[in-house]
């Protein structure tokens, strides 16, 4: 499908109107919370590759601690996301 | 046929809180403990070690730590009018289930009671008159008093490494904590966690209203800590989590004295 039927179609899914038998009443539900969970969650399962979506939301990811950082009011973090294997974006 | 298990001379239902001090405290007494745990075991070192710990999706959405509603579950309804249904997914409340049980995720807001507390209904009457309380109401006194339990919150404490700032010390009180508290004997083991820049304004903003702003006392090491009672208590092992929240998870060394299943 092209983007437009896509968006169409997701949008009539969210919706409730495609006709779906009640036993798939979630599957939108589903669908969308695993889609974010595979864009934001560790690169361990799959999805964010080279954590750019963390990059891409200022996520630090797995780091192992904060507590030096927290009184550094209003200051950016200096470091860049790192994944729980240990690589760094 | 039934089967029949070898005798031991205690049973403790369930190794959370309540349950792993017991088992540790009994344990080291000489006895011999069966303590059925419904939940999988634990270990300090494979199950709360950094960085497998600081998985969001695992721990954080999918609770992996948590109960099963698959496993067990409560019917819940908002309303008379509703029909009660099984709770499918864990949202408002997140029981536990496992070696260490609430202890292994627990937020760590570690509050000592109030004295009154344990004399509630005689404050009451005392403050505002026996008229006050509804017919029916069961509220009444306990047969113990803050002052017999309070040793026993101070070694809690230092066991647990509970993290915090005395405002009250031995009728002292101390600007910098919590200046209603009841009175403790010593200050916690561990200083207060650092201030986020929000609980700074926050508390900035208490203070120039007149108020109290206080650390809250937080089962969270704010520094590396080794519990003093380990050394003389072995029976008692207070595990950190990666997130440096104390729990309770009976130390390996003790395992032959009781076994879960």
């Amino acid at each position: 499908m092209t983007p437009r039927p896509q968006d169409e179609a997701l949008t009539a899914l969210e919706a409730g109107k495609v006709g779906l038998p009640p036993q798939l009443r979630d599957f939108f539900y589903f669908l969308l919370q695993n889609t974010k969970e595979g864009y934001f969650a560790d690169p361990k399962y799959g999805g964010n590759h080279g954590m750019q979506a963390w990059v891409h939301i200022g996520f630090p990811g797995a780091h192992g601690s904060y507590a030096e950082w927290v009184n550094n009011y209003n200051a950016d973090y200096p470091l860049s996301p790192v994944s729980i294997s240990g690589e760094r974006a | 046929m039934a089967k029949q298990n070898p005798k031991k001379d205690v049973v403790v239902i369930g190794l959370g809180w309540t349950g792993a001090i017991l088992s540790m405290e009994l344990a080291q007494e000489g006895l011999e403990i069966l303590a059925p745990e419904c939940g999988d075991d634990r270990n300090t070192v494979s199950d709360f070690q950094y960085p497998d710990i600081i998985d969001e999706l695992k721990y954080g959405i999918r609770y992996k730590l948590m109960q099963k509603p698959s496993k067990f579950t409560l019917t819940v309804r908002r309303s008379m009018d509703e029909i009660a249904r099984p709770y499918r997914h864990l949202g408002s409340f997140l029981p536990s289930d496992g070696v260490g049980s609430a202890g292994v995720h627990w937020n760590g807001q570690n509050w000592r009671p109030q004295k009154v507390e344990y004399r509630l209904r005689s404050y009451v009457e005392e403050t505002f008159g026996a008229d006050v309380i509804p017919e029916g109401m069961t509220i009444q006194d306990w047969s113990i008093t803050y002052e017999e339990q309070e040793p026993y919150f101070d070694q809690f404490e230092k066991v647990a490494g509970i993290s915090g700032k005395v405002g009250n010390l031995n009728g002292e009180i101390i600007e910098s904590g919590n200046p209603f508290e009841a009175p403790r004997s010593s200050e916690y083991p561990l200083p207060p966690l650092p201030h986020t820049y929000d609980a700074e304004l926050f508390r900035q903003a208490a203070k120039a209203k007149g108020l109290h702003p206080f650390p809250r006392p937080a089962g969270n090491a704010s520094k590396a800590y080794t519990p003093m009672a380990c050394s003389s208590n072995p029976a008692i092992s207070a595990a950190s989590a990666s997130g440096s929240v104390a729990s309770t998870i009976p130390s390996p060394h003790r395992r032959p004295a009781f076994w879960t299943r």
